[in-house]
């Protein structure tokens, strides 16, 4: 068998493959994991345990229920031979007469239970839950990266959306997930709601490549307070190179 | 020395046993790195990878009385990511398919030249690993970098090791060719 160089060429350079840092907060998950599964779990414990206490009442109300039916049942029997003796005289039915007849049926007609109306009040499936859902999931950026993927597709926003997505965009730990609202937020920049978040992520994004993104969208954009916010970025000495050539060309483009 | 660090990790797990959070935040620092490297080697992909080992994480902490050998967390921690990555994969209809049944096929060494070889830089042979087809790509991840032989990759992935040692030499030989071209054209 002929050596394996490849093989040979990964164990001595194992370290330099495993140079990569970690995705940030990734402990901080975990341990918020672990609390979170220990008290779902004694939540469990603690719904069993009322669920035993509920299984209990109801064998007891059983129990007692049938023993009372049981004692009802002797106590008919032993009266039956007395009713038995007494002979029950026909009860006169009252007669219904044909004009009364319409009206008796008009009335069940009303009595029925109003089933459309039934129908209309049951609670509809809220189509944005996955999607809040997922953008609240701090725990799997996968989660809410497919969240704002679903987003992506939608030809316009709700409000609550709005502010659901300009807060991803504004206070998510994971640059990724940044980056993905801000190009969903981009499709809608026309909105003054987002657009202000936009504008304030000027001054707020730390992520050179979020920035870089931002100022291309942003970049064309002629409001004196986005020109002041690229001005700022501009002077920033935190500022990386390729993000400040970009502030500067937006700002030689830009007509104000 | 390696003592010293059996007899720490041991120390560790017990922590982790009494419920106390530097227990798990310093069995996460030793080992997170290389299993998150091992996961995203066979996953492709940032935001599954860190889902992946956060969940592995979270299970072997949270069966951590269930750990037979204390001086193995890597170990474990290790195959309970990599069985979530495997299942992943199959999760997203990826198939590793078997080709024991079908006509064998020639699997000449790849024109390898270890010289070549050992004068490309690190970056390059890691994209030219990334950049195989999520199949090979398990396979070479599991063989060069978590030392697994054919039949144990075989049993993980449910084929044949006849079918690993194949696709495991087309993996090695696309790698060649990736660093070639990329040697002579560039690309």
């Amino acid at each position: 068998m002929e050596p394996d160089f490849l093989k040979r060429y990964v164990e001595q350079h194992k370290d330099a493959f495993e140079s990569d840092a970690l995705p940030p907060n990734m402990l901080g998950n975990i341990l918020g994991n672990l609390k979170e599964r220990e008290k779902r779990k004694a939540k469990k414990v603690r719904k069993l345990t009322y669920t035993g206490l509920a299984v209990a009442c109801s064998l007891l109300m059983a129990v007692g229920a049938y023993l009372f039916v049981l004692q009802g049942t002797d106590e008919i029997q032993k009266d039956h031979s007395k009713v038995a003796a007494n002979k029950i005289k026909p009860v006169a039915l009252p007669t219904i007469s044909k004009v009364e007849q319409p009206i008796i049926e008009k009335k069940a007609s009303a009595m029925k239970p109003p089933i459309r109306q039934f129908a209309a009040h049951q609670p509809k499936a809220n189509p944005y839950k996955e999607i809040y859902d997922g953008l609240k999931d701090s725990l799997s950026v996968a989660s809410r990266l497919e969240a704002i993927i679903k987003v992506n597709g939608m030809a316009s926003l709700s409000e609550k959306l709005k502010i659901e997505l300009c807060k991803t965009f504004d206070k998510d730990g994971n640059d990724n997930v940044r980056l993905a609202a801000l190009e969903v937020l981009s499709k809608f920049s026309g909105d003054t709601y987002i657009h202000e978040q936009l504008v304030a992520g000027l001054g707020k994004q730390k992520d050179p490549v979020v920035q870089l993104e931002l100022v291309k969208i942003m970049g064309s954009n002629s409001n004196p307070e986005t020109t002041n916010k690229l001005i700022a970025m501009a002077n920033n000495p935190f500022t990386v190179n390729a993000v400040k050539e970009q502030v500067y060309y937006a700002l030689l483009t830009n007509d104000n | 020395m390696h003592l010293s660090i059996s007899i720490n990790e041991q120390e560790l797990v017990k922590q982790c046993l009494a419920g106390e959070e530097k227990g798990y935040a310093m069995l996460y620092n030793k080992y997170a790195k290389p299993i998150y490297h091992a996961v995203f080697r066979v996953m492709g992909n940032i935001a599954e990878s860190e889902d992946i080992v956060q969940e592995a994480f979270c299970t072997a902490f949270e069966q951590i009385s269930k750990l037979k050998n204390q001086n193995n967390f890597e170990g474990w921690v290790k195959r309970i990511a990599i069985n979530q990555a495997i299942s992943t994969l199959r999760k997203k209809k990826m198939v590793f398919a078997d080709e024991s049944k079908l006509e064998a096929v020639a699997d000449e060494e790849a024109d390898l030249d270890e010289e070549f070889l050992f004068q490309c830089r690190v970056d390059e042979v890691k994209a030219a690993i990334q950049s195989l087809p999520d199949g090979y790509r398990t396979i070479v991840s599991l063989h060069l970098f978590e030392d697994m032989g054919q039949e144990e990759i075989g049993n993980l992935l449910g084929i044949s090791h006849a079918t690993v040692r194949s696709q495991y030499h087309r993996a090695k030989k696309k790698i060649f060719t990736v660093l070639k071209d990329k040697a002579n054209y560039g690309t």
